[in-house]
């Protein structure tokens, strides 16, 4: 018996040497086939209501080892539903716009809930909900009002005659009252804009949110749009009283170049899904920490797909 | 609840005339060690009583004469009549060594898996355990836990426990009593418990009893070895890993004992050597790596009286990774100190009071403290023209940990046969560091230093809870466990309440069949922040606050046991609802959150899990062991995360069956082997692209869209590593001696070499393709032990 014992012993041994030693070389890593790509509608509808022109595009998603990635859908059909009945169809290669997507002529669509369905050849249709946002107002009495106090500082000058022209940097502080409701979440995107409307000569201008100032934690950078993000968080009084800080850098020849440039700071009402899809993005273009370390980060959807968004938001540009 | 309770055991006693109680502790005649889950049974009456965690027993009758049958699992049985006409106190003594080859288990038993109320409850004795295939001969508890059904592990090797869908923070790991916050060393491939210095091992994964409360998903419950009363011992086991010694004995015979017991690993003590010697060609540079973890268990146990006996234990744990490198240029020298450590202490004092035949009382006082720490230290020293050292140095350490003082008291109450009550309250205050970063810097002299601190502030809190629950048969065929636990928690000017109801059955079928049911809810003010990917010392353990509600679930599980001429069959089913889960929110993690709010980066949601769980188990003859197969399912739901839609939880296993055989050849020769399959695990990798457009510049009109180009996956936790499944064998080869009892233990983990993902990545091969690896760590690794018993 003890004699057995010990020859299976051995023998079992020797067959590890054998055998597991071989495999021991191969190592421990192996790689594996990525599960296939089911193609999907990947739908884009991110619209002022207000404008004249609402785009919407339609891609197909791919899988990462697919060389042609994502593709545009000029045959897709888009259709915007209430539940009242209301119904408006678009889309197919008559309503394709090259560099624009498909373009629909907004014939005043009423506020509401509405329904956003996507449907291209070969795909599985998808759908998207939105409520639209109010509009929003800088007039006393609005429903909707944004109050707002800017306060420019001397600019400060800087002359480079050899090159005859002028440097320009001014700061202007902002302060911001935004709307709230209590029976919904109110998100705002804040992107300050200027428009160097001087043609034909050498200048350049531009305006950003200065982020050397003590931001407000209600206002959270979205380098996407070179702006930011503004909702409650906790221990916060509403939106009452943002405060930030925007630079404007201009050269060009003089100082009524500077002061011709036209200034405003965009105030944009969007949606909770629309605010949680720009979010999404900005985490995933500009990822923290190390990605093992960290929980991985997905796209936010409202699609039935679980690609793109159907987003809804409304504007109002405030002269600085 | 309460008054329910009493009214029940009220009306039970009333059918009784006089009673009597006989009473006392049953323990192992060669050691004095207390047995806990002996039974004590009367055949007569058709009923029993089996031991606490203290080896107290206590069995009221009506008066008159009895044969009683004492027994216990490897164990020779003891037979003996009793005149019972007044309380009597009665401790037994049981001989070890006869039995495992023999069914002593017998149909005279109280503790047949069908005639126990408490369901979902299981144990592998210890004996089994140390038997059992090892990493590197190194035996570890939680591994072999992890092989019962329902009960799954994290990844290759490691030592966390998923029970139910539920995650490691779910469990209550109490170490004799005294709840351990980590119980990994080695990153997680070994637990911080030595199997040498443990006398029994018991997970709950449902069903709880009212007794006890705080975690949502298993209690796990070891108990230390309190030390020979007879006559002194030791075992000393030398593996590859790591050394360890055991040495228990009486520091008054039959009245006071101790234990102690020590394990260190030497992977540092052996490679230093090896790496000092590669430096050699470069004597301006030295390199000091260093791994090691320790831990220490000690336990005095004194027999005050005959009714009164203290306790004290502790524990102390620490797992030390790091390396220092120090290089030297002509008068000037740089160093650098990087580092992990991690460690555990706990301290217990018990006394046991036996207040009467029929009560038993236990008070204790405990300190539990967790505390992890990383960081590195880089400094330069140069000497300049006037000799004067010009210095630079740059410190920063993140720690975290928690510390918990907790007083507590338990009382056993039998009033009659057929009540078994419980009660007790405990309070324990929580004293969190949630994650802190000290940065200091000092450029010499002429700059003034930098000293701060960085991160989340302190929080602490008073946790309260009282139970009571009452063991009860109000007809012959149906056994409750009905109970009612309480608890408070007292946390930054907020107060949470929790009741939380708790009720087992057993129904005895016509032909021996045990149907069981349990409903239990839980409530739970402590929450590790983990990251899915991968489980680290670096997970955080925070409170619930102002802001963070606590966990709480509710558990309803159903089945049917029975035993068969030494075969336990076990079959159930359960349902888990999940609230208050916390998970860090997408993005966020241990490294992105260094100087934030621990607060900010986190987002709380539910979670559900359900499934089937089958167990055949032999406990008894030559060959033992189990087979074991959960089907189940695992969910969460966060608003914060996958667009708050349902995604599986990442240790969502649909199959999962492990064969374990242990069998004795001879008296000298042990042969031992396990398998285990598992569904792979639900992992998240970017796998799909799409092109989406976003308006850029409002300013516009609208129709000025920036298209991005974005990979994502499609869902969360949308794929699947490869299966999970290993073999191992080990065969243990043992010589008596006269006063010795020596081992040679030949193991084999991963026999067949089956690489088993610890870690799956999207990477690029070297033709510019994407991939995806699976990264395994433990290909087949064989190992030798020697053990020696004295």
């Amino acid at each position: 018996m003890k004699n057995n014992i010990s020859l299976w012993v051995g023998l079992y041994g020797l067959l590890i040497l054998s055998a597991g030693c071989d495999r021991i070389s191969q190592g421990v890593v192996q790689e594996i086939e990525f599960p296939e790509h089911e193609p999907r509608l990947a739908v884009s509808m991110l619209c002022n209501w207000d404008a004249d022109t609402l785009v919407a595009r339609a891609q197909s998603t791919a899988g990462i080892l697919d060389a042609d990635g994502s593709q545009k859908q000029k045959e897709a059909l888009f259709t915007l539903s209430q539940s009242n009945g209301a119904s408006y169809t678009w889309g197919g290669t008559d309503d394709w716009q090259n560099g624009v997507g498909h373009v629909f002529e907004n014939p005043g669509l009423e506020e509401g809930e509405w329904t956003l369905t996507a449907e291209a050849p070969g795909f599985e249709s998808v759908t998207g909900l939105q409520s639209t946002p109010p509009r929003i107002d800088t007039l006393n009495g609005a429903a909707y009002p944004v109050a707002f106090i800017f306060t420019p500082l001397e600019p400060e000058v800087d002359e480079w005659p050899e090159e005859d022209k002028i440097f320009v940097r001014q700061i202007i502080e902002v302060e911001l009252t935004l709307p709230t409701r209590d029976n919904a979440q109110d998100f705002f995107l804040l992107q300050p804009t200027i428009d160097l409307s001087v043609p034909n000569e050498e200048a350049y201008a531009e305006i950003r949110v200065n982020w050397e100032f003590d931001q407000d934690p209600r206002a959270e950078r979205l380098s996407l749009i070179d702006g930011l993000l503004v909702q409650e968080v906790a221990g916060s009084i509403g939106l009452e009283s943002i405060t930030l800080e925007l630079e404007v850098e201009y050269y060009g020849e003089n100082l009524e170049g500077y002061e011709a440039l036209s200034k405003s700071l965009q105030v944009v009402a969007i949606t909770p899904e629309m605010a949680a899809y720009y979010v999404s993005l900005e985490n995933i273009q500009n990822p923290s920490g190390f990605s093992l370390f960290s929980e991985p980060l997905l796209a936010y959807t409202n699609m039935s797909s679980g690609y793109g968004c159907f987003g809804v938001y409304r504007s109002i540009a405030l002269p600085l | 609840m309460a008054s329910a309770l009493i009214i029940c055991s009220s009306g039970v006693q009333l059918s009784f005339a006089q009673t009597y109680t006989i009473s006392g502790h049953i323990a192992d005649e060669s050691s004095g060690e207390q047995l806990m889950g002996a039974t004590i049974w009367c055949a007569d009456q058709a009923v029993g009583a089996g031991t606490n965690t203290y080896g107290f027993y206590s069995l009221t009758l009506e008066e008159g004469m009895y044969d009683l049958v004492v027994s216990f699992i490897g164990y020779a049985p003891r037979k003996f009549e009793i005149n019972l006409n007044q309380d009597i106190r009665f401790d037994i003594a049981l001989s070890p060594g006869v039995a495992i080859n023999e069914a002593v288990v017998t149909g005279e038993t109280f503790n047949r898996i069908e005639d126990q109320v408490q369901m979902s409850k299981m144990e592998i004795p210890i004996d089994q355990i140390k038997r059992l295939p090892a990493i590197g001969g190194e035996v570890d508890l939680m591994k072999s836990l992890q092989l019962l059904p329902g009960v799954q592990s994290g990844g290759e090797g490691t030592s966390g426990l998923y029970v139910r869908g539920g995650s490691p923070d779910q469990n209550l790991m109490l170490l004799d009593g005294v709840p351990l916050y980590s119980v990994s060393h080695l990153f997680g491939f070994f637990s911080v418990f030595n199997a040498d210095a443990v006398r029994n091992m018991t997970i709950t994964k449902g069903g709880y009893p009212a007794r006890y409360g705080g975690r949502l998903s298993s209690i796990v419950d070891i108990s230390m070895k309190d030390g020979n009363m007879k006559s002194f011992h030791g075992t000393s086991t030398v593996s590859i890993l790591s050394s360890k010694l055991t040495l228990e004995g009486p520091l008054v015979k039959d009245k006071a004992s101790f234990m102690i017991s020590g394990r260190r690993t030497y992977i540092d003590l052996l490679l230093n050597p090896i790496i000092n010697s590669i430096n050699t060609s470069d004597s301006d540079v030295t390199t000091d790596p260093r791994y090691f973890f320790y831990d220490f268990n000690g336990k005095v146990n004194w027999k005050v009286g005959d009714r009164d006996r203290l306790y004290f234990s502790i524990f102390n744990g620490r797992d030390d990774f790091g390396l220092a490198s120090t290089e030297t240029f002509g008068t000037s020298s740089s160093s650098i100190d990087f580092g992990l450590a991690w460690s555990n202490s706990v301290a217990a004092a018990r006394w046991n009071h036996e207040w009467g035949p029929r009560m038993f009382s236990n008070v204790m006082l405990t300190r539990s403290q967790y505390n992890f720490r990383t960081g590195v230290e880089f400094s330069e020293r140069e000497l300049n023209a006037d000799s004067a050292a010009s210095n630079f140095q740059f410190a920063s350490i993140y720690q975290s940990g928690i510390e918990d003082y907790t007083a507590r008291v338990d009382f056993d109450f039998t009033p009659n046969p057929q009540n078994f009550i419980r009660f007790g309250a405990s309070t324990i205050r929580h004293q969190f560091n949630p994650g802190a970063t000290t940065l200091q810097l000092d450029f010499g002299a002429e700059f003034p230093p930098l000293d701060t601190v960085l991160g989340s502030a302190g929080v602490s809190s008073f946790e309260s809870a009282a139970y009571i629950e009452d063991e009860f048969q109000p007809y012959e065929r149906l056994k409750l466990n009905i109970g009612l636990h309480g608890s408070i928690l007292d946390v930054q000017d907020r107060v949470y309440t929790s009741l939380q109801p708790r009720l087992a059955l057993n129904y005895q079928l016509p032909y021996g069949t045990a149907v069981k049911a349990s409903f239990a809810t839980m409530t739970q003010f402590v929450n590790l922040l983990t990251n899915e990917g991968l489980a680290l010392p670096t997970d955080l353990w925070v409170p619930s606050t102002a802001a963070i509600t606590p966990q709480q679930s509710w558990q309803v599980a159903c089945g049917l046991a029975q035993s068969f001429d030494g075969l336990e069959i076990s079959l159930e089913g359960y349902y888990k609802k999940m609230d208050g889960l916390l998970s860090y929110r997408e993005g966020a993690g241990f490294t992105s959150g260094l100087n934030e709010n621990w607060e900010d980066q986190v987002t709380q949601g539910e979670g559900n899990s359900y499934g089937g769980e089958f167990l055949i188990q032999k406990k008894t003859g030559r060959t033992t062991g189990w087979i074991g197969y959960t089907l189940s399912w695992s969910n969460r739901r966060f608003d914060e995360i996958n667009s708050g839609q349902w995604f599986p939880f990442t240790y969502d296993r649909r199959h999962d069956a492990s064969i374990v055989i242990l069998h004795r050849l001879s008296d000298q020769w042990d042969l031992s082997a396990t398998w285990v399959y598992g569904t792979g695990r639900a992992l998240t990798l970017s796998e799909s692209t799409f092109k989406t457009f976003i308006p850029s510049n409002f300013g516009g009109t609208g129709t000025d869209l920036q298209g991005l180009n974005i990979e994502v996956p499609s869902t969360k936790n949308g794929y699947r590593t490869s299966p999970y499944h290993r073999g191992d064998i080990s065969v243990t080869k043992s010589k008596k001696k006269e006063h010795t009892e020596r081992s040679w233990i030949f193991s084999c983990y991963n026999v067949y070499n089956n690489l088993n993902p610890f870690f799956s990545l999207v990477d690029t091969d070297i033709n510019g393709t994407r991939v995806i690896r699976e990264y395994g760590i433990f290909p087949i690794i064989p190992s030798v032990a020697w053990r020696i018993d004295f």
